[in-house]
């Protein structure tokens, strides 16, 4: 063995300042990811409000709910949500909408008053739409500094195939 | 002693045995390797029981297999305790404890099974698109390590391991995590980083793990980061064909679009590139001398694969990828684009790492044959080091000894003196690398160990020298 290392192949600790380098890489990329994380899930007060919601089928050529609150669907029924916005008080701001299992926002509405948002949410507003199999949650949220602070009702269904 | 001819170890006594005490530690580091599993299965157990009381079905049937592989676990040990109160003999206990914990094995396997299997029969041809991309990137896996290759065996157990053991952790975890993500964290983004931690911390700690108990309990085929990075690159092949597979499943358009991205463009990214690095840092650990840098070399491993695969779901899950409405382009530049941008970043650790460790084994090796040639004791002649040095030259010496009898002996033959030179050749180099690990203060082997390597290369060069031409 060479005696004058670090010699290649010989070194006390090889690869560890690379490796020390790669892993503090990991830590800033999760540390970011966390105060993004905290970003959109902030701890706030919670307000005690409570949102009613149905989900019922919609009928995109009538532009219309009928039937009983449900929440197994097939990919050719449109769910909507009916939320009763008198539970809310009317000032509040709130924006509601349809979100996928990863979080991302299929339909929605705008951050509004209560007493401003729509009577019904559909999934989707298109005929003749095929909704893709999976599950799907509908979720009312007070809105503040640009951004959904707090649940004030969510409901979970599931779409299976036709 | 230059003749060959070296004293042989004594063999190993065998190991005191108490009355009533299964002995689980035979092998160094096994203890551990069963407290790792225990705890693996422990987690399981837990995300079981989270997802059945969300109502989940398949974490029902889940804590229905863990349950029942908890009992026959609880029977095995009950029976091979009696067996050893009332048998003394070593050898029969031994074998005892072998078929007991085979069986185990086996239950725990088949039911870890049935997802992966299921999976493959609802979709063959996803199954059987993926298989010839999956079985190229192992080879190329092999190839990469120029000196010491991992056998075969050891390289699908991690195979195995990624498709089989991690799916099922992974499935089960993840499934029970996003229940509490759906029911508790704000709808939207929040959401999507929450699921992007979720897929980045339990694939990679199942993925992860294997690679870590492969280390504990064949410690001699990891060499240095070369080694790890090639075992932790196997088994994120085995998690990405059985993710492929399940991918893969849909219409024409999801499956090119799912294959593309994971067996095509994709293939050396992602899974493959992530449990990568978890396997340079338990490889980097191995020639760590003191115990905090071998640690900080492990966390470093996983905590930069996580974040490798936090990234990539975080642009996944929030929609934030660079792409386009028109098929052909995201397929063909958005996509690759996407993949280099964010996951290419990690793929270049990974290389940076190999290329390193292939330069260190490399000049080691020069070192260590030179020195073993030096020594005269014939396993390793002076000319023969300049060959073994270079992966050309070894081809070049095996392609050499299939002509050697010209076509004598036919296509059989030239082949078999192949395999023999080839196998010279790697006795050589497992020398080598033993002599290697020994000035590096890396082994617990005794010194006699390296003598039955240079006995072996000797008998390997007899049976070439005797071999019908």
């Amino acid at each position: 063995m060479p005696t004058d290392a670090p010699w290649p192949g010989y070194e006390p600790s090889p690869h560890f300042r690379m490796m020390t380098a790669f892993g503090l890489a990991g830590v800033l990329v999760l540390v970011a990811g966390s105060l993004l994380f905290a970003h959109f899930e902030p701890v706030v007060p919670p307000s005690g409000l409570h949102a009613s919601i149905a989900i019922k089928r919609y009928d995109p050529a009538t532009g219309h709910v009928s039937g009983e609150p449900q929440n197994r669907f097939t990919s050719s029924q449109i769910p909507a949500a009916v939320v009763d916005w008198r539970s809310l008080p009317r000032d509040v701001v709130v924006e509601s909408g349809w979100f996928d299992t990863t979080g991302y926002q299929l339909e929605g509405t705008r951050p509004a008053r209560a007493d401003g948002q729509p009577a019904q949410v559909p999934l989707s507003t298109a005929r003749d739409v095929q909704i893709p199999p999976g599950s799907y949650t509908f979720a009312v949220g007070r809105y503040q500094d640009g951004r959904m602070v707090e649940v004030l009702g969510r409901v979970a269904i599931q779409v299976g195939s036709a | 002693m230059s003749d060959g001819v070296y004293p042989q170890a004594p063999p190993p006594r065998p190991l005191p045995m108490t009355a009533a005490t299964p002995r689980f530690h035979r092998h160094a580091g096994i203890g551990t390797a069963i407290a790792i599993v225990a705890a693996m299965l422990g987690g399981m157990l837990v995300a079981a029981v989270i997802g059945t009381v969300q109502g989940e079905s398949l974490a029902i049937l889940y804590l229905i297999a863990l349950v029942l592989t908890a009992l026959i676990a609880a029977v095995t040990y009950a029976f091979v305790w009696i067996f050893d109160r009332f048998c003394h003999d070593p050898r029969q206990r031994h074998l005892m404890l072998v078929i007991a914990s085979g069986s185990l094995a086996i239950v725990i396997a088949l039911w870890m099974l049935l997802m992966p299997a299921l999976m493959s029969l609802t979709n063959l041809p996803g199954f059987l698109a993926a298989l010839p991309t999956s079985a190229f990137a192992i080879w190329i896996l092999r190839r990469i390590q120029r000196n010491r290759k991992e056998p075969w065996w050891l390289v699908l157990v991690a195979v195995g391991w990624g498709a089989i053991v991690a799916t099922n952790f992974a499935a089960l975890t993840e499934t029970a995590y996003s229940q509490l993500v759906t029911n508790h964290i704000i709808p939207g983004p929040g959401t999507s980083y929450a699921e992007a931690f979720n897929a980045a911390l339990f694939e990679e700690l199942g993925k992860g793990m294997a690679v870590v108990l492969l280390f504990i309990l064949l410690r001699n085929q990891f060499d240095d980061v070369v080694s790890g990075i090639v075992v932790g690159a196997a088994v994120g092949v085995g998690f990405d064909f059985q993710e492929s597979v399940g991918y893969t499943a849909g219409d024409a358009a999801t499956f090119f679009y799912q294959w593309w991205a994971r067996q095509g463009i994709g293939l050396f990214f992602g899974h493959v590139t992530y449990t990568a690095l978890i396997g340079a840092g338990i490889g980097a650990a191995r020639q760590q001398r003191e115990t905090w840098r071998k640690a900080v070399c492990i966390v470093s491993g996983f905590v930069v694969a996580m974040a490798a695969h936090f990234l990539w779901d975080a642009f996944a899950m929030t929609r934030t990828f660079w792409d386009s409405e028109d098929p052909v382009l995201s397929m063909f530049v958005f996509l690759p684009l996407d993949i280099l941008l964010i996951d290419g970043p990690f793929t270049l650790m990974v290389i940076a790492l190999l290329l390193l460790g292939l330069h260190n084994e490399g000049a080691a090796l020069q070192v260590e044959l030179s020195g073993e040639a030096a020594t005269g004791l014939a396993a390793v002649t002076p000319p023969e080091v300049r060959e073994l040095i270079s992966p050309w030259r070894r081809l070049r010496a095996r392609l050499g000894a299939v002509f050697a009898g010209g076509l004598a002996g036919g296509l059989a033959g030239g082949f078999r003196r192949y395999r023999q030179v080839g196998r010279l050749q790697a006795a050589q180099l497992d020398l080598a690398m033993e002599r290697w690990h020994r000035a590096r203060q890396e082994l617990d082997e005794p010194q006699e160990a390296e003598a039955h390597l240079r006995q072996k290369v000797l008998a390997l060069k007899l049976a070439l020298a005797q071999a019908p031409r």
